[in-house]
């Protein structure tokens, strides 16, 4: 059965197991792994007779809710590409409503001509132009992702995991596809936002594992100050993601939860979880630690970290995007660094000069020209480290180049940006820096 | 204006819907767009506004519109 999509065969084998048990929580709603399973055949119904076949792409709006489960694993059954889109964004996704699920016949047919190789997901990176790029992953990419991650993080059928992470996403979304491909259970929460409602749905559920982002600690330390500590023999695993941690919010983590495996990965969009390291390794924490499993080979070409594994993307969808992304078989991920003798992973420096705003990732060219087209001559916007979303945007407005104030740039800025890309910082700038080939240089402005 | 409409009034702005949606019982779960980003936003804008500082302990309580504003009220009250 799926024999194209072992992530499929995977939960459809846990509901095998234990069709009683449920898969996942949503609020009031239970939903039990063959209530899943049914409605992964009936979304995938709906999307055939939509017209979809195998090969096409939907674009799928992925929010927190059990029915994107359904349609994201609808789609994989029948080959139909899931291009994930940010709710939050606008952009025009696949409207369907849970009752047209509900009223389908479950598609019940074997997919023909269907191979693990098949591109089955697509992703948006931030970019560190303004054009986001499209990671295409195939079936064999986005099991191992998941399964890579499970393994280290040592996830089994016994997890009951609150997903609060954003799923469009790779760091979230892979949380719940490598749940429910281990027969265990996921809570769905729309956001930190509320960290009394996540201790109470922890206490709920007994829940044992999740996922957070550096930023998402240090705003659950604020609200919360230690209480998180009384879960400390409950909370199995935690991993986290998406940006780096400072060393004493790592100390601090450990401290709280002695006894919880506390992983912290490494990788982008392209490549998925590369590294892993846990926080108990203590004499490795200025690592990202080792390759997150054998199958992940990775080294450092001209002092570029590069990657070569089962998780590694097909590619990009544009071809352009293609031209420099690979180097002998290994994606190139930007980042400066180097393989220590023992196989530890040491980054140096972060080619890639992405922003992370409470975990969301903003693009500082992005931001750059959102103010030059308020009417700013130039502009250049580096990080600026903040005390609870970890960064937020600092704007150096060229000098002499606009008549508009600070003020008038954030109260435009507000208007048009949603909140996390608008600069927190303004300050003026003689001259932009910029290097030989005229190219930015926002490492030299940086924590400044 | 009372110390419950101004802080209306600051979280409808920041969450950017009309003041008379905001739904001052509900919990901030209910409320689009009340994202752990925004919630930063709010904590620090009504702390400038009303020129207090919310008691460490207390923040894990405030979940609404109204125990945002009731905490506002008794930090007033001891000032």
């Amino acid at each position: 059965m799926y024999s194209y999509s072992p992530l499929l065969q995977a939960v459809f084998r846990a509901c095998e197991r234990h069709p009683d048990k449920i898969a996942i929580i949503a609020g009031k709603e239970e939903i039990s792994y063959s209530l899943l399973c049914l409605n992964i055949k009936k979304a995938a119904a709906l999307i055939h007779s939509k017209g979809f076949k195998a090969g096409d792409t939907i674009m799928l709006s992925a929010v927190k809710e059990p029915h994107f489960i359904y349609m994201d694993f609808g789609a994989q059954l029948l080959g139909v590409i899931d291009e994930m889109i940010d709710p939050d964004t606008g952009t025009e996704a696949f409207k369907y409503q849970l009752e047209e699920i509900d009223a389908m016949t479950p598609f019940e047919e074997e997919p023909k001509g269907l191979k693990e190789t098949d591109v089955i997901e697509i992703l948006h990176t931030t970019g560190t132009t303004s054009r986001p790029k499209s990671v295409c992953l195939s079936h064999y990419n986005i099991f191992w992702a998941a399964k890579n991650t499970s393994d280290f993080v040592q996830n089994d059928e016994e997890d009951i995991e609150v997903v609060v992470m954003p799923i469009c996403h790779a760091f979230g979304l892979r949380r719940v596809h490598l749940t429910l491909m281990n027969g265990a259970t996921v809570v769905l929460l729309p956001n930190f936002a509320n960290v009394q409602l996540l201790f109470k749905t922890i206490e709920k559920y007994h829940v044992t594992t999740f996922g957070m982002a550096p930023a998402a600690w240090a705003y659950v330390k604020k609200i919360s100050g230690t209480r998180i500590s009384k879960f400390a023999n409950q909370l199995r695993h935690i991993e986290f993601g998406t940006a780096a941690m400072p060393l004493a919010g790592k100390m601090e983590v450990v401290e709280l939860l002695p006894n919880t495996r506390i992983c912290h990965n490494y990788g982008l969009t392209e490549s998925n979880r590369t590294c892993m390291i846990e926080y108990h390794d203590t004499a490795h924490l200025d690592s990202v630690g080792k390759p997150i499993a054998d199958n992940v080979k990775i080294k450092s070409i001209d002092g570029e970290i590069c990657v070569h594994g089962n998780q590694t993307m097909v590619g990009y969808l544009d071809p352009e995007d293609n031209k420099d992304a690979f180097i002998d078989g290994f994606f190139r991920t930007g980042d400066c660094g180097y393989v220590s003798d023992d196989g530890y992973v040491y980054l140096t420096g972060r080619a890639k000069e992405m922003i992370s705003v409470g975990g969301k990732k903003v693009s500082p060219v992005e931001v750059e020209e959102a103010i030059c087209n308020l009417g700013v001559g130039d502009c250049i916007c580096v990080s600026h480290p903040h005390e609870m979303l970890g960064e937020t945007v600092k704007a150096y407005i060229l000098k002499g180049s606009t008549e508009l104030t600070f003020e008038q740039i954030d109260e435009k800025m507000k208007e048009t940006q949603p909140p996390y890309k608008c600069p927190t910082l303004y300050e003026w700038i003689d001259e932009i820096p910029v290097n030989s080939l005229g190219k930015k240089q926002r490492r030299v402005l940086m924590g400044k | 204006m009372t110390i419950l409409e101004e802080t209306k009034e600051i979280i409808a702005s920041i969450l950017k819907m009309p003041v008379e949606q905001l739904d001052v019982e509900a919990e901030m779960t209910d409320i689009e767009g009340w994202d752990s980003l925004r919630n930063v936003m709010i904590l620090s804008q009504l702390e400038e506004h009303f020129d207090i500082m919310f008691p460490p302990d207390d923040i894990f309580d405030l979940t609404s519109v109204k125990a945002f504003a009731e905490e506002i009220e008794k930090i007033k009250e001891t000032d």
